[in-house]
Order: C-alpha cells, then sequence, then structure tokens
C-alpha cells in the first residue's frame, strides 16, 4: 500500500482546504492520501531541510552549553583570581584559561551567551511589535497614514544610532548594561520589518478574501489580524531570525566602538569578543574562543532562519534581504 | 523620471532639515563641550569659561543656536569646530580618505560577488556552490573587527614574513609624515601597502552578502520562461547564460550595491576604526561624539545623508534603466 505524501515535493502543494476531513481513512481506496494544513505542510518540510535542521541543532547546543553548562561547571566570572591572571586553557583548571584579572573565560563565554540571547530576546519583543503595527498601519490604510508614517522611518534612518546611544547613556548612566542596550537597538531596529510589513500588506489588501470579509462586515482590525498578518507570517518569521542574528553583531560591534555593554556585574558575549581583540597576539585564546562562539550562534540563527525561509515558499529562492 | 527626480531630492531635502533638527536636539540635551576642562587641576579661571561660551554660542536659547548653524548651512558656512578649525574644511579630505578605502573594496566585492554568484547559481548544489555557500555563511556570521584583526594577525605577519620587509601595512592610511616630503612612487606605494587590508576585509565582507543575493536573482532568472525561449530558438547554453539570464540577473544586485556605497561614504565606521583611517567614521566618532562637538556631528549628517539620498535615488534610476518593464513615476 503505497502512501503518497502531499507537500514533500515543490509541485506537489496543495493548498490547505478548512473545514476539509482530516485523513480520509473511511473511503477504500487503493491508496490513502492523508490530508495535511499547510501548517503541518511548513513544519514537515522545515524537518526535513537539512540547512534549518543544522541550524537547528547548533543552536540547541548553544542553548545547553549557555543555560545548563554553568550548573555543571559551577564556577563564577565574577571571581576574581589574583594567583591565576592569564592562564593558557588547560592549566590550573582553567578549561579554556582565564583573562588578565583572572576570571575563568569558560565561565565567562557560558553567562555571555544567556546575556546575548536576552539582548536579542528583549530586541525582538520591542521590535517586530513595533515594525508590525508602522508597517499594516501604513500598508493597510494607505492614503495620508501611509506618507506619515513611512516619512517618519525615513527621519528615524537618519538618525544616527550611536549618536541615540550618546546622549541617552549620558542622560541615564544605567543604560549600559545588557537591559538598556537591547531596549535602545529595539526601538531603533524595527525600520527595515516596517518596509517589508508595508510593502506585503500592501499587495495581500487587493485580495479577494479581504474583499470578501469587507462585504460580510468584518471590522478592518478583524481583517488585519485574521486575514492579513497570518498570511504575512513567513516573512515576519525570517526577519525575525535574520534580525536576531544581526543585533548579535551589533551589540559587539557597538561594544568594540565603546558604546555597548559596559556594565561590571554582566558581560556579553560582544564584550568579551571586543575585550579578545587587544589580545589576539599575546593571549589568543581571549581571542579566538569568543570569536568563534559568537560565529556559532549568528551562524545557527541564520541557517534556522533560512530553513524557515525555504518551509515557507518551497522555490527555490533563498534571498537575503 | 525628470519630475520624479525632483520630487525625490524636495522630500529628501525635507526629512533632512527635520533629521538635523532632531539630531540638534539631541545632541544640545547631552554635549557639553567644556566637560574636558572641568577637571584640570588646577581649574581654568571662569571667565574662560565665560569666553569660550560667548564664543560658541552656548548662552544663546536653543532656537537661536539651530537657526544660527542652519542659515550659516545655506550659505556653505558648517559652523567651526570647539577647536576652532571650519567644519567645512575637514570634511573634504576625510570623504577622500573613506572614499579611497570604500571604492577600490566596493568594485571587487560587485566583481566576486558576480562571478560566484552566478557560477552558484549555474551550478547548484555541485561542490563549488556548497563550498561558497559556506564560506558566505561564515563570513556573513564574522564581526567586522573581529575579521579585521584575524587579517592583521596572519595576512599581514604572512606576506610580510614572506616578503621580507614591510610591504602590507596594519595601521593608517600612509607612514606619517610622508606625503610631507615624498611624492610619485614611493607615496604611491606606500598608500597601496597601507590600502591593502582595509580593502581585503571590507571588500570580503560586504561580498559575501552581495553573493548570496546574486545567486537567488540568477537561480530566479534561470528558471524563467523566456530562457527556455532561448534555448528553443537555439542559443547555445553559454549565450542563453551570459546574454539574457546575466543581464537580468544584474538588476536586483544593482539596487542593493547602490545602497550599500550610499551607507558606506557615512564612513565604514569600524573598518576605519580597526585600521585607523582618519576618515568619515572616525570624524563622527572622534571629532563629533568624542568631542561632544555639535557642528562636527550635524556637518556628517548633512554629507552621509546626502550619499545615501543620492544613491539611493541612483538605485531607482538604474532599476527603471535596466528594465524597461518599470516606470518611474
Amino acid at each position: 500500500m503505497a502512501t503518497t505524501q502531499a507537500g514533500t515535493t515543490a509541485g506537489g502543494v496543495q493548498p490547505a482546504v478548512p473545514g476539509a476531513p482530516q485523513g480520509s481513512g473511511e473511503v477504500e481506496r487503493e491508496f490513502t492520501v492523508k490530508a495535511r494544513s499547510q501548517r503541518q505542510q511548513i513544519v514537515r518540510r522545515f524537518l526535513h531541510n537539512k540547512v534549518g535542521m543544522t541550524g537547528l541543532v547548533l543552536f540547541g547546543l548553544l542553548l545547553v552549553f549557555g543555560f545548563i553548562g554553568p550548573l555543571v561547571d559551577g564556577k563564577s566570572y565574577s571571581d576574581l583570581n589574583s594567583s591565576a591572571q592569564s592562564v593558557p586553557p588547560g592549566t590550573q583548571g582553567y578549561l579554556l584559561g582565564s583573562d588578565a584579572i583572572g576570571r575563568d573565560l569558560l565561565a565567562g563565554l557560558m553567562s555571555g551567551v544567556q546575556r546575548s540571547l536576552f539582548i536579542v530576546l528583549l530586541f525582538i519583543v520591542i521590535a517586530l511589535p513595533l515594525g508590525l503595527l508602522v508597517g499594516a498601519l501604513a500598508g493597510y490604510f494607505g492614503k495620508w497614514v501611509d506618507s506619515v508614517l513611512m516619512r517618519v522611518v525615513d527621519l528615524v534612518l537618519t538618525v544616527p544610532l550611536l549618536v541615540v546611544l550618546i546622549v541617552v547613556a549620558s542622560n541615564f548612566p544605567g543604560s549600559r548594561t545588557p537591559l538598556g542596550v537591547g531596549i535602545i537597538l529595539g526601538l531603533f531596529g524595527w525600520l527595515d520589518l516596517a518596509r517589508i510589513v508595508r510593502s506585503q500588506f500592501l499587495s495581500l489588501r487587493e485580495k479577494e478574501y479581504v474583499e470578501a470579509a469587507h462585504s460580510l462586515g468584518a471590522s478592518n482590525r478583524r481583517i488585519i489580524f485574521k486575514h492579513l498578518i497570518p498570511n504575512a507570517l513567513g516573512s515576519l518569521i525570517v526577519w525575525t531570525t535574520l534580525a536576531a542574528a544581526t543585533a548579535i553583531i551589533l551589540e559587539a560591534s557597538l561594544t568594540y566602538l565603546g558604546f555597548g555593554v559596559n556594565d561590571p556585574n554582566a558581560t556579553s558575549l560582544g564584550r568579551l569578543v571586543s575585550d579578545g581583540v587587544q589580545a589576539a597576539s599575546t593571549r589568543p585564546w581571549l581571542f579566538y574562543f569568543p570569536g568563534i562562539l559568537l560565529l556559532l550562534i549568528v551562524l545557527s540563527i541564520n541557517l534556522i532562519g533560512d530553513g524557515i525561509r525555504d518551509a515557507f515558499d518551497p522555490s527555490n529562492r533563498r534571498v537575503r534581504s | 523620471m525628470f519630475f520624479f527626480t525632483i520630487r525625490r531630492i524636495l522630500a529628501s531635502v525635507l526629512v533632512l532639515l527635520v533629521s538635523s533638527f532632531l539630531v540638534f536636539a539631541l545632541c544640545a540635551t547631552s554635549f557639553d563641550p567644556l566637560s574636558k576642562y572641568y577637571n584640570r587641576n588646577p581649574p581654568p579661571p571662569p571667565a574662560f569659561f565665560d569666553n569660550l561660551r560667548e564664543q560658541l554660542g552656548l548662552n544663546d536659547s536653543f532656537f537661536v543656536r539651530y537657526w544660527n548653524w542652519l542659515s550659516g548651512v545655506l550659505t556653505g558656512d558648517f559652523g567651526k569646530t570647539v577647536n576652532g578649525t571650519p567644519v567645512a574644511e575637514q570634511l573634504g579630505p576625510r570623504l577622500m580618505v573613506t572614499g579611497r578605502m570604500i571604492i577600490g573594496a566596493v568594485v571587487i566585492a560587485v566583481v566576486l560577488a558576480i562571478i560566484v554568484g552566478v557560477i552558484g547559481a549555474v551550478r547548484q548544489y555541485k561542490p563549488s556552490d556548497y563550498a561558497f555557500t559556506f564560506i558566505a555563511y561564515i563570513l556573513i556570521a564574522l564581526p567586522t573587527f573581529w575579521f579585521a584583526a584575524l587579517l592583521k594577525e596572519f595576512v599581514a605577519g604572512g606576506i610580510n614574513d614572506l616578503v621580507g620587509s614591510q610591504v602590507v601595512y596594519t595601521l593608517g592610511e600612509e607612514t606619517p609624515g610622508l606625503s610631507l616630503y615624498a611624492g610619485g612612487w614611493e607615496l604611491w606605494q606606500d598608500r597601496l601597502g597601507h590600502l591593502v587590508l582595509p580593502t581585503v576585509s571590507l571588500a570580503l565582507l560586504t561580498f559575501a552578502a552581495w553573493s548570496r543575493f546574486q545567486r537567488a536573482s540568477m537561480l530566479d532568472v534561470l528558471g524563467s520562461d523566456y530562457m527556455r525561449l532561448a534555448r528553443a530558438k537555439g542559443l547555445t547554453y553559454r549565450r542563453t547564460v551570459f546574454k539574457h539570464g546575466l543581464r537580468n540577473a544584474l538588476i536586483p544586485l544593482t539596487t542593493v550595491v547602490a545602497l550599500g556605497i550610499g551607507t558606506l561614504f557615512g564612513g565604514a565606521i569600524i573598518t576605519e576604526q580597526v585600521f585607523v583611517w582618519h576618515g568619515m567614521g572616525e570624524y563622527l566618532i572622534q571629532d563629533g561624539i568624542g568631542q561632544n562637538d555639535i557642528n562636527v556631528v550635524l556637518g556628517w549628517l548633512l554629507v552621509s545623508a546626502v550619499f545615501v539620498v543620492v544613491f539611493n535615488l541612483v538605485a531607482d534610476i538604474l532599476y527603471a534603466v535596466l528594465d524597461p518593464r518599470i516606470r518611474l513615476a
């Protein structure tokens, strides 16, 4: 008894039929066709995508490293050991060596992963709703709403992020923590999302089902939330992953320029990487380990993003935005 | 197209005006150019501070200060730095330095991106495609300053050891003071040696994202109907790929590159920082933000914004030229 699998080939994508009976086991046939909802198809395609799954497994391992590792390791980054300054990896019980004031690099990397992911989470929690809202309003209502909102986006794009960071840092001395940097990145990171959502909504609002919903008396809010946003979900998820990867690199770069995380109680991955650059030739372990860890995190998130993109759009488009 | 251009420029001027006001307001709330004198010991006399305040116009109200700056800009005067040098005089040399760094890098990145993108698309899922994809992913995931430091450590050291003398430099735009007495070939050679690493670093990192872009658009084109038609007419494969495919596949890249160049002229901030180049990015960070100098920040803002606006416009116009289906309205 052969089983055809809907949705495994690019040509075989079937539109989901709402209300269609799940499975068709009652009907006697030579083969069975299993109905899958669109969501099931997408999840399935992602699970079969080697690139995306590689990224997911790698990301999972890094989560284990960052969040379960400290429990196993039991050391703290804030412990200074004056008798073990700048020891190379593998000596005096320091698996990855220590820095100039005797802090354990391994413990630093673990808490750095935690902090960097915290920054990313904060960034997304702020930027995603903002960009979605602005883009949706501009794209759905058009006309003057669109013009005003898009000019606001243009305006915010011209203000240099560094100037904002400096101004905020001098007015709020506590802002150089992971919390502060995450919030600022979020407040300035939604601009490209707004443009993406706007362009999607511009075409989606002309679709027949929107007209149908209108004529059935659906409110604008219902159309936006029930009909348009679910249809733009693919690009939202893809943006989220790619923006998360960018945020990690951006945090590191800002820290390198002297405008990022500078908090004695909390180190970030960016802090470790930018500190390590000064030690590239003298204490190479401080340079390589943080850099490679950062590379792995960003790489894994990008791979997941590409996998999701392919799952939503099974043709061979892999445009990097 | 003429009216399109005019309208875009007008809209950009408006955005720039509001933006300069916004940045001025932001800076005015927190910049204090006198702060570097506060911790002097013994402290400077109060008359010194009063003088300086008067000189820099800090006693005027916020709106008066902005108006003074704006009316100056309209006559081509960008104001003076806190140290008394006119900003307009400094912007030119800064732009030259940044331009020297990015032009070569952009050219190399574009050529590489096209070659690698096309090869990746034509030979999709072959070992060469996987290899290039892998390299691109790694480069995209690296922070600029870390990659640059890696280049400094290995590439510079390796080449210099191989040649036996220092031909590749890791810091600065030229050996300090060389342009004061040397000229001709010697100066050129020295500058070239300083240019290698920043160019390679910038070129490789921008190339990575662009090559993915080119590959995707080439794949799109290769699957299109007119390519099949061209083959069916009896054209050779090579001819269809280069004559019909490549030209169409270049359109998306054009936009991305034009936008990229526009942004880069504001300074490849991190690359400049790593290699200690005194370009636009360093101007913003050290002379502007570092010295609490509003005029410098605003001068930087205007110049870099003009480049962004101009190259945005170039992107739109090129798009319409390359693809006749698009009409600018």
